[in-house]
């Protein structure tokens, strides 16, 4: 019994993860109706920034968290200066926008695996070597942090979109750029925005996660695919519906690897998406067409 | 109007090297192997990409399942090679057949998924059923006879090369008759192309299925030359990389497909010494391209346009005036 | 009932979430005549034509083509029918070439099969070169023959609403449905479009013909259809509609004179 709740548990977690990525990517296809296959990639930096800077070089974790947040917005403003905006300048189809990504992905991935070999990577837990028990059930803090992390995004989130300026426009971008204008806001400084945002979440997300998933040059590209399942099995454009499809996908693999393997953990999960694909293509939460 | 004689010299230049190339050596014949399937592959999701404009990012799928049927019905079933290869292609068929109901419904963004869900599963799949496909270890392909002659790189390589002749003869007629047309018309305006009395689903399908033909094809004939295969071979980086053929060679183009198909399978080789920047390299190729994007082939067109012009002055240098003006250049 | 006239719309109506776009529109076109539609934005004459276009299925009437229901067919079969439309906005596939366009529109009354096609069979080659034929007449019609092997999304505007026109001519209608054709057209062009619309009309083709500018319609249209939020408001020939309060009121505005010179 305390077996399969800590099974859950993982699953949570590490469907957090998911639907964070989940998240971030329907942010920015809002916004931009890019398909940004480096999602994954800004994760992996998060996790292996986490390690070199926690681990490797021993600072302290809040100022390692502020440096990857420096650094991620970097890396965003990078991507999206020199890639995204001059090929929606060139009116790029979105098909060849997306396989940019997947380019861009690759480049971070290799460059990344040149400088680590190709490593994986070990992080140092945050919380030591502490277990919570909790029922008779062991959990590891650093997988509450991930959910905990999780649902504090979508809080802030939450508020931005709903609140400020910035974020009211910023999922009008996707439906309309002239009601952007009228609210006296730049499309171009949406285009930043959005992936500002998912930079950062996701390179913090990785940054959390770094410790239990042994950060590895290619571990972005299986990631960006299961944060697709989740954006689409909860219903694709809807950012909190892809935080519960993760959350979903999480429990799922969790589990299947726990009983048969982690390949029919794949499996299951494909063979979900393929379901949801054929049957309900709107997801959980999406509105049937 | 084009001069003759350098084309002839060229073009029987090229014949010779194709006819004679396994004399150039093991490797060289190993190469063009890998070359041919990239090509075929190439052709089959240019045909369903290119032309129909629908995205394919689960070709690895429809590959694998050509060379594990191809060499399960071999291994388990001891069928000879002959009829071990069509029948590959007609189960790359069937299974198209089987999805194409749930994926040809999707546009664009989840089609990509979709298909690439599929490509994943077949992976998986494989690595799970150890029983039967060897799992990870992977799956012998047993060696062919015909009386008493063993089949070798040498025999594969001519059969490789006829489908990669013929396979590209059959894209080029699809593409100039109605059939390309609707293609192209139901890539550039679906709706459009069905008001215009395109039966777009039906077309689709027709695509889809003519791309799993090839990609079914490729698959048997790589498990045949390679005697040994993995689902490595057919994993998710392996999924991203088969693409890059027509997309170096630029979507929609056929002779695009033979150029992207040798810089592919050529670049891993250049880059043999430096293994670890492989990832690297590909992904610099892959996004610089998108800026650029009736890919190499229109590129080298404009080169080697200009190449022609120097190459025809030359030829002629000795050539009577009247003679060289007739052969001006276009 | 036997119906005379080619085309017959009874009581059709659509509905888009909560937004009646055509609530039952009751109108008919005569063979080889222009009936043109006119009404403010958001009448429903779009619907109107992607209704007939089978673009949709309608949610109520019905559809009579030649007294065939064509209701419950579906896009791809209308030019079968003999039924040919262009769009509000040019739609040409921009990639292709001219002539590419225009065969397109033949491409229904090309029976070859695959096979046939591939071994480039006599039927089949033959098929392919009518399909040019009709394809380069249909240009000559327009006087773009010159154009045929230009790239589609190269072409003026003005000279893309005439390639649509030869596409939709390409495939040998009996009905025409046409959205706003004059549409981004200068004064000369709508000159020449309107001699195209006679010269069409001499080949016994009915046109159906969406339209705002009034010049085009009062001068070449044989009857009139005002619609307006989803319903017909008024029906007959362009002197009728000219002077109809009704219409005058709801579309027209006093300051219109008809003028048929």
């Amino acid at each position: 019994m305390a077996e399969i709740v800590e099974t859950i548990v993982i699953g949570i977690s590490i469907g957090c993860l998911y639907g964070l990525i989940g998240l971030c990517f329907t942010v920015i296809y809002n916004a931009t109706d890019v398909i940004n296959f480096a999602q994954g990639e800004f994760l992996m930096l998060g996790a292996v920034w986490s390690w070199l800077l926690a681990t490797v070089l021993g600072i302290s974790l809040w100022i390692a968290a502020l440096i990857i947040v420096g650094l991620s917005l970097i890396a965003a403003v990078v991507f999206e200066r020199i890639v995204i905006t001059p090929l929606m300048n060139m009116n790029a189809g979105f098909i060849r926008i997306a396989i940019c990504t997947m380019g861009i992905s690759m480049i971070i991935s290799g460059a990344t695996g040149v400088l680590t070999k190709f490593d994986w990577l070990r992080a140092d837990p945050f919380f030591g070597i502490t277990v919570w028990g909790v029922g008779g059930v062991s959990i590891q803090p650093q997988y509450v942090m991930v959910v905990v992390e999780t649902l504090i995004f979508l809080g802030i989130y939450y508020f931005f979109s709903k609140s400020t300026i910035y974020g009211i426009a910023l999922r009008a971008t996707g439906f309309n750029k002239t009601t952007v204008r009228l609210l006296g806001v730049a499309p171009a400084a949406m285009v930043f925005l959005a992936f500002g945002i998912a930079a950062v979440m996701s390179g913090l997300g990785g940054m959390a996660m770094a410790p239990v998933t042994n950060p590895n040059a290619m571990m972005g590209l299986p990631l960006v695919i299961k944060g697709f399942v989740a954006a689409i099995v909860g219903g694709l454009g809807n950012p909190y519906a892809a935080v519960v499809g993760g959350i979903f996908v999480g429990v799922l693999a969790s589990l299947v690897t726990a009983y048969l393997s982690s390949a029919y953990a794949e499996i299951a999960v494909f063979a979900v998406l393929i379901g949801f694909l054929a049957i309900r293509p709107s997801g959980l939460f999406g509105e049937a067409k | 109007m084009r001069s003759t004689k350098p084309t002839t010299i060229l073009i029987i230049v090229l014949l010779v090297v194709v006819a004679t190339l396994p004399l150039f050596g093991k490797y060289v014949t190993y190469l063009s192997h890998l070359i041919g399937i990239a090509i075929i592959l190439a052709l089959g999701i240019n045909i369903f990409w290119g032309l129909c404009g629908q995205i394919q990012f689960g070709a690895a799928g429809f590959y694998a399942v050509g060379a594990y049927a191809c060499a399960l019905l071999q291994a388990k079933l001891g069928w000879h090679v002959a009829y071990a290869l069509p029948a590959a292609v007609l189960a790359s068929l069937l299974i198209g057949l089987v999805t194409a109901p749930a994926l040809l419904r999707l546009k664009i963004h989840t089609l990509a998924l979709g298909t690439m869900a599929f490509a994943l599963v077949v992976y998986y799949w494989l690595e799970t059923t150890a029983s039967v496909t060897g799992g990870e270890e992977g799956l012998r392909v047993l060696a062919a006879y015909v009386s008493g002659y063993r089949l070798g790189p040498v025999f594969y390589y001519y059969l490789i090369t006829l489908f990669v002749i013929l396979g590209f003869i059959v894209a080029e007629r699809f593409k100039r008759c109605k059939i390309g047309r609707a293609w192209m018309a139901i890539r550039e305006d679906e709706g459009c192309a069905a008001v215009m009395g395109i039966n777009v689903g039906r077309y689709k399908l027709l695509a889809f299925l003519i791309c799993c033909g090839y990609l079914g094809l490729g698959g048997a004939l790589f498990a045949q030359q390679s005697g040994w295969i993995t689902p490595m071979s057919f994993g998710i980086f392996y999924n991203v990389t088969i693409i890059f053929p027509v997309i170096v060679g630029g979507l929609g183009s056929n002779w695009g497909c033979i150029l992207g198909g040798v810089v592919m399978t050529l670049l891993p080789q250049v880059l043999s010494g430096m293994q670890q920047y492989q990832v690297l390299v590909y992904g610099f190729l892959l996004a610089g391209l998108m800026f650029a994007p009736k890919g190499l082939a229109s590129l080298l067109e404009e080169g080697t346009r200009k190449l022609w012009r120097t190459f025809s002055v030359v030829a002629h240098t000795g050539d009577k005036t009247e003679d060289r003006q007739h052969c001006g250049e276009n | 009932m036997r119906e005379e006239r080619l085309l017959s719309i009874r009581e059709l109506s659509k509905d888009f979430g909560g937004l009646r776009a055509l609530d039952r529109v009751s109108l008919g076109a005569e063979e080889g005549k222009i009936t043109a539609v006119i009404g403010p934005n958001g009448a429903g004459k779009t619907t109107l034509i992607n209704a007939i276009s089978r673009v949709f299925k309608c949610d109520g009437g019905e559809i009579l083509f030649d007294n065939k229901q064509i209701g419950k067919l579906q896009a791809h079969d209308i030019t079968g029918v003999g039924i040919a439309r262009t769009f509000q906005v040019v739609r040409l596939f921009k990639q292709l070439t001219v002539l590419e366009n225009v065969m397109i529109g033949s491409h229904s009354r090309m029976k070859t099969g695959i096979f046939q096609v591939l071994c480039r069979t006599g039927l089949a080659r033959s098929e392919e070169e009518n399909a040019q034929k009709d394809g380069m007449d249909a240009l000559r019609f327009v006087g773009l023959e010159d154009k045929a092997g230009n790239l589609a999304g190269t072409l003026a505007y003005g000279q893309q609403r005439l390639v649509e026109l030869a596409r939709a001519l390409a495939s040998k209608p009996r009905l025409l449905l046409l959205d706003e054709p004059a549409a981004g057209l200068n004064p000369r062009e709508v000159d020449m479009l309107f001699n195209l619309f006679e010269r069409i009309r001499e080949q016994r083709i009915t046109i159906v013909l969406v339209e705002h500018n009034m010049g085009l319609v009062m001068s070449c249209a044989d009857m009139v259809v005002v619609l307006a939020q989803g319903r017909t408001i008024a029906e007959g020939s362009p002197k009728e509609i000219g002077n109809n309060p009704t219409v005058i009121k709801a579309y027209l505005g006093k300051g219109w004179v008809y003028d048929r010179s």
